[in-house]
């Protein structure tokens, strides 16, 4: 969280977190699209081997204000692949919120749990307090083959107790629940913390 | 001079995204045994930047793999000439990734 009182905002982090191709790029994609352009900024995307980082920041007029400040999101994506622990650190930096973005294939179970726990120690190395961290879940990719149930995913990933929605983020689906259901925790915790 | 300390207390990156958030106009001055730095900030953008002989955004890519060192910060002379104008948040990344690709 960061105040700029010359401009009245306070500048809100959500950063999307997850393995490699599980649709975290497809979520900022959609959201930025279906934003008016002139609540948003760029759309800036930063290219590593396989994946992309992308960052834009937007206003968002019908969350209210944070003791008379208007939000700011600034919404982020990590590089995936295992070995961009520096990036994900970096990006994770002064995080307000995160979404988890969870593959739901089957052969991707291994990855997202090596990217929860990586998640995890990163916070843990900020200092944050797991518990009380406005930390939302978003199954994705329901609609292709040899996917898991979701009380499987439950069973494999310690996600009880976060609010977690199913997407097809390809098309849409789950894309604004998720991210809607990630701004009110973060504004609950700004409010908290103002 | 109004900010010194080393890079074992708050990192590169911290650094230089705190000044920028808050807009200042400034110069960090970095120093270790064998090497030194010089970045200059203004209007959240950095304007100027050099490292061991690297200007540019590849000077902080450099500047970040440093394992320690010490900084000041201090006021930009005034009439400053700026040799860029790039978002910082674009360089850190960019150097960041850099960092894991050679570490991996």
């Amino acid at each position: 969280m960061f105040i700029n009182w010359a401009q009245g905002e306070i500048n809100l982090k959500i950063v999307y977190y997850g393995a490699g191709m599980s649709g975290k790029t497809t979520n900022l994609q959609f959201i930025y699209a279906r934003t008016p352009p002139k609540l948003r900024s760029q759309l800036i995307s930063l290219k590593t081997h396989q994946d992309r980082t992308l960052l834009f920041d937007f206003l968002q007029l019908e969350v209210g204000q944070v003791a008379n400040l208007k939000p700011k999101f600034k919404l982020y994506t990590v590089p995936g692949q295992v070995y961009y622990d520096t990036s994900r650190r970096l990006i994770l930096q002064g995080a307000d919120g995160i979404v988890f973005v969870v593959d739901s294939q089957i052969d991707r179970m291994d990855d997202n749990e090596q990217l929860w726990h990586s998640m995890e120690r990163h916070l843990v190395e900020m200092g944050q307090d797991l518990k009380n961290f406005p930390l939302v879940v978003q199954i994705n990719k329901r609609d292709v083959p040899n996917t898991l149930s979701i009380p499987e995913i439950r069973r494999r990933l310690p996600i009880k107790g976060y609010p977690t929605f199913e997407a097809v983020a390809i098309k849409g689906y789950g894309v604004f629940d998720t991210l809607k259901a990630s701004m009110s925790g973060v504004i609950a915790a700004a409010h908290q913390a103002v | 001079m109004f900010l010194q300390g080393s890079f074992n207390t708050i990192s590169v990156a911290a650094l230089i995204q705190t000044l920028c958030h808050e807009r200042r106009a400034v110069q960090i001055e970095a120093w270790r045994t064998d090497a030194s730095a010089h970045i200059c900030l203004s209007d959240g953008l950095v304007i100027a930047a050099t490292c061991e002989g690297t200007e540019g955004a590849d000077a902080i890519v450099k500047l970040m793999r440093w394992p320690n060192g010490l900084f000041r910060v201090g006021q930009l002379p005034e009439h400053f000439a700026p040799t860029m104008a790039a978002d910082p948040e674009s360089i850190l990344l960019e150097a960041a990734r850099q960092r894991d690709e050679f570490m991996a």
